[in-house]
């Protein structure tokens, strides 16, 4: 990986890359986390990685309020790498890629000799991400009843 | 220079669960809502209620007072049905153990925190013990309104009418209470709670006691709770007796106790003591209940007859040692009940009608002379003066299998 | 002192434990990893998940397989795991209009706006046993993997329907003026019945939180029973949306200003639309209840809907309200029903010692005493009051 890749694309935003920094394999995040961590010191641990719940509050149509549905696992991880912050919070429990993600996010943000791999890694996750989902859309759409024009009998 | 693996490296085990289990958010919001109940005696605190790893209605509220106010330090006891060896007491008390490693007990004495499903310990618990109650329902006043909003208004305003109207209805058609576990009581003369399914025998253990007790109702998510020196009345009539659980002639067959809640063993048609623990110190004599022991046939007669009066009745195989035969069946029982204080005629006449109705001593016959009975029937009417004040009692020739029963005041009898 | 074993029970329930671990863990079949459960017995996970009040499908796939199969069991696992956990954060609330739709019908309207869109269901399926060999299965298995395989290549093939926000029916009635305007502007904080216990006269968002995790059989019987059962506090509606899909999940980060997407949950939704017919209603219009639960589940979704406008509609007069609140979750009802079966030997000793003091009080009316005595009213001043 080189630098390169970095300016080949416009800059991802940071909260992007968290993001698909939280859609990302666990290995390929630990892999390239681990390369970052090499040849820097080690990481302050600010808060976790721990593992946690959230409160998922979603805004129901009927009233427009909000109501609390159900918990969500999640691991986080609070960092300080190569003196810049890093952050990451990934559903489901696996505080080393939560620990890893905060890494990679810091090592963009401290302009890190990785910031290209870990841009990299973004931009496959989130091309991963486009393709399943037109794989499921495409599976979804054969199920929809269409009927021939509006001029047809209802009910 | 690290890696990933190494800095997670030497954190606890993940899958190692924390002290007590609870994290400590939910430890302090229990921890809180105890503090509110302990302030605002017999009051039912709402709060969160985690979800634990006991089913609910296992004893979940309890566990999570247990696991909210418990410290290394501290030495548990826990119990269910009076026995520490129950199912899931052995259960509960794993649970807490691999989840604090705290150091357990099965004396009373000993523990600083005793959770308990249905008992309170037949020991008398001091000060800086703490009880923690398993409660299935909390609400005293569900059985007879079942309205939610109702109920806080009943509470809220002290308007316990309807409990009384059920508890006369009760009389009226029953002619006795026939309440039998959790006993609804008056704590602090301000809210009625339900005593948990405790039996009515252990009630009075909550007047006025030297111990906390704390109260958790994990699937109604409420906490309440009794401080040290609080009044607890059982909601009765003036007069109308409280009554706990008692049944003539049973006393435990492994320690003769007949001052302890006893559970009946059909078939062979023994009794035995619900508190195990208590009951193996008594057999064992390793700890004997910390009251003198004496040998009454030795004492002197004035403390015989203090004894009689104040602390337990002797029964005479020959009944015409114990009776005056020249006095009548009813005087023989007001002899001991006078002696006691009572100085009240009806409710002499009264307390000696039921307890010759209970020896089927028929009551037409309660104004003779006891020599005029033969000697079936007299040797009926010695035993209803045993316990005419409630006292515990002895044999006068056939000496107690191990020591006296303790002398300590049962007058809620 | 140390540790005092109390003998007997420890041992036995050690030993029933045992067996049961190790019925579970050796057996005679092949190991059952996670990763099979959570894909082959999704209903199953997304039950537990959404009973265990939990968005989390390992967890759920892990309890199943520790609980042998029992949802119920399985979601106290989930639930009891949860209090074990450190509450992070509340997410950033998420509007249900973002649901990116799996599956969405619309049964008041054979055109709605938007697809009917069947999605992955059973609905139309015969309920007939597949009774193909194994064999059979696992070459069917072999081919629909390969067919797969070749769709991935054609996957730019033009498509439309699907994949993005749908407007939803409530919308729809809303523009004609068909349905009564309950949208507030005051955003409350939700109730959070994992941190406050619920009772009567709680908020809305309290009973939607409540029925989300309700045990679905509980909601299915406390719809049936109003329909058909001894209590008729509920009309039966018209479905508008039944959605399964998936909603972001979102929260707030300390380094960037804009919330950031973690992932999803899968949800089933449903607008239950009610016909008012009462004196002070308007009839000219409809009402809409709510469901919306973790999770394909749709029976679950649809009963709490209709139970949602119809506690509203009932507004605290029946016990409705009460029923939903506090006598659907799983756990308490299950728990407590099946702590019968815990030791009640003093219970049971403190009744039959009042049966016997019923009867010696009436000896006429059992008869028990030969000889009938007429007792004062008194007698049963046994003795002093307690001091």
């Amino acid at each position: 990986m080189t630098a390169t890749t970095a300016f080949a694309n416009p800059a991802l935003p940071r909260h992007r890359r968290i993001e698909l920094l939280a859609a990302a394999a666990p290995a390929a995040l630990i892999e390239l986390a681990d390369q970052c961590l090499a040849d820097a010191p080690s990481p302050v641990l600010v808060a976790g990685p721990e593992v946690g719940l959230v409160m998922y509050q979603v805004r129901e149509p009927v009233e427009h309020s909000r109501f609390c549905l159900g918990e969500i696992l999640v691991s986080r991880a609070d960092i300080e790498h190569r003196g810049c912050r890093g952050w990451s919070m990934r559903l489901g429990e696996d505080a080393d890629a939560a620990l890893a993600a905060a890494v990679l996010d810091a090592e963009v943000e401290s302009d890190g000799a990785y910031s290209g791999a870990v841009d990299e890694l973004c931009r496959r996750t989130e091309l991963e991400l486009d393709r399943e989902a037109v794989l499921e859309r495409h599976a979804l759409s054969a199920t929809e009843v269409r009927f021939e024009g509006l001029d047809g009998d209802e009910n | 220079m690290s890696s990933i693996a190494e800095l997670l490296d030497g954190r606890a085990d993940s899958n190692a669960y924390g002290f007590a289990f609870l994290d400590e958010g939910s430890k302090r919001e229990i921890r809180r809502a105890v503090l509110t109940a302990v302030a605002v005696p017999g009051y039912q605190v709402p709060f969160g209620s985690r979800e634990m790893p006991v089913a609910r209605g296992w004893g979940s509220g309890g566990l999570q007072i247990t696991l909210g106010i418990i410290g290394p330090t501290d030495v548990l006891k826990v119990i269910d049905q009076g026995e520490d060896a129950g199912v899931n007491a052995a259960n509960l008390r794993r649970l807490i153990v691999d989840t604090t490693g705290v150091e357990t007990t099965t004396d009373a004495r000993e523990a600083t925190i005793i959770q308990t499903r249905h008992r309170v310990p037949e020991d008398d618990l001091s000060d800086g013990q703490v009880l923690v109650l398993q409660v299935p329902v909390p609400e005293p006043l569900r059985s007879v309104e079942r309205d939610m909003t109702e109920l806080a208004r009943m509470h809220g305003e002290a308007d316990y009418s309807k409990m009384w109207v059920s508890l006369y209805e009760d009389l009226v058609r029953h002619g006795v209470i026939t309440q039998t576990t959790g006993y609804p009581c008056l704590v602090g003369g301000r809210y009625v709670i339900a005593t948990t399914p405790i039996p009515r025998w252990d009630c009075p253990k909550l007047h006025q006691a030297s111990f906390l007790s704390l109260f958790g109702a994990g699937r109604e998510k409420r906490i309440y709770a009794i401080p040290p020196h609080t009044d607890v009345e059982p909601l009765t009539f003036e007069d109308v007796a409280f009554e706990v659980e008692r049944t003539e002639g049973a006393r435990c067959w492994r320690c003769a106790s007949e001052v302890s809640f006893l559970i009946h063993i059909p078939g062979v048609d023994l009794w035995a003591c619900s508190d195990s623990d208590w009951c193996n110190r008594r057999v064992a004599a390793i700890q004997p209940i910390p009251q003198d022991v004496h040998d009454i046939l030795s004492l002197d007669a004035s403390v015989t007859r203090a004894l009689r009066v104040n602390d337990l009745a002797i029964v005479y195989q020959d009944p015409s040692e114990g009776l005056d035969l020249r006095v009548s069946a009813g005087g023989n029982i007001a002899a001991a009940l006078t002696a006691a204080g009572w100085r009240h005629f009806g409710r002499i006449r009264a307390r000696a009608s039921e307890l010759l109705a209970r020896v089927e001593v028929p009551l037409s016959r309660m104004d003779d002379p006891v020599r005029t009975f033969s000697g079936g029937c007299d040797s009926a009417s010695s035993w209803p003066k045993r316990w005419p004040t409630g006292r515990p009692s002895c044999s006068s020739t056939n000496p107690p299998p191990i020591s006296m029963p303790p002398l300590r005041p049962v007058s809620w009898i | 002192m140390g540790y005092v074993a109390a003998k007997g029970g420890l041992e036995a329930i050690s030993a029933a434990e045992a067996l049961v671990r190790r019925k579970r863990l050796v057996g005679d079949s092949r190991w059952l990893g996670l990763d099979q459960i959570t894909e082959r017995l999704r209903l199953a996970v997304d039950r537990v998940m959404g009973e265990g009040g939990l968005w989390a499908p390992e967890v759920a796939a892990r309890a199943l397989r520790q609980a042998e199969g029992d949802v119920i069991e399985a979601s106290q696992l989930v639930r009891s795991f949860r209090s074990t956990l450190v509450r992070l954060a509340y997410s950033e609330p998420v509007s249900a209009d973002d649901l990116v739709p799996l599956r969405r019908i619309v049964p008041a309207y054979r055109n709605p706006p938007g697809p009917q869109l069947l999605g992955r269901t059973l609905d139309y399926v015969g309920r007939l046993l597949d009774r193909s060999s194994e064999s059979a299965a696992q070459g069917e298995a072999t081919t629909l993997a390969t067919q797969s395989t070749d769709r991935r290549d054609h996957v730019e093939a033009p498509f439309d329907g699907g994949g993005g926000p749908v407007e939803r029916l409530l919308d729809v009635l809303r523009e004609q003026g068909l349905a009564v305007d309950r949208r507030r502007v005051d955003d409350p904080e939700p109730f959070d019945i994992t941190r406050q216990p619920t009772r009567p006269g709680v908020p809305r968002s309290a009973r939607l939180s409540t029925m989300a995790r309700a045990e679905t059989g509980a909601l299915v019987n406390l719809w049936y029973r109003n329909v058909l059962g001894p209590d008729t506090y509920l009309h039966e509606v018209t479905l508008g949306e039944v959605r399964h899909g998936r909603l972001p999940v979102r929260v707030k980060s300390p380094v960037t200003d804009v919330p950031i997407d973690i992932g999803f949950v899968r949800v089933t939704e449903v607008e239950a639309i009610e016909d008012l017919d009462g004196i002070d209603e308007d009839r000219s219009a409809f009402d809409v209840g709510y469901g919306l639960c973790m999770g394909h589940n749709e029976r679950k979704a649809i009963a709490m809907a209709n139970l949602d406008i119809s506690v509203t509609r009932d507004g605290g007069r029946s016990s409705l309200e009460q029923s939903v609140l506090l006598t659907t979750d799983g756990l308490d009802a299950s728990g407590f029903l099946e702590h019968l079966k815990l030791p009640h030997n003093v219970t049971f000793r403190s009744m039959i010692e009042r049966k016997a003091a019923v009867r010696a009080a009436a000896p006429r009316k059992t008869g028990v005493v030969d000889e009938p005595v007429k007792r004062v009213a008194s007698t049963h001043q046994v003795s002093e009051v307690p001091p």
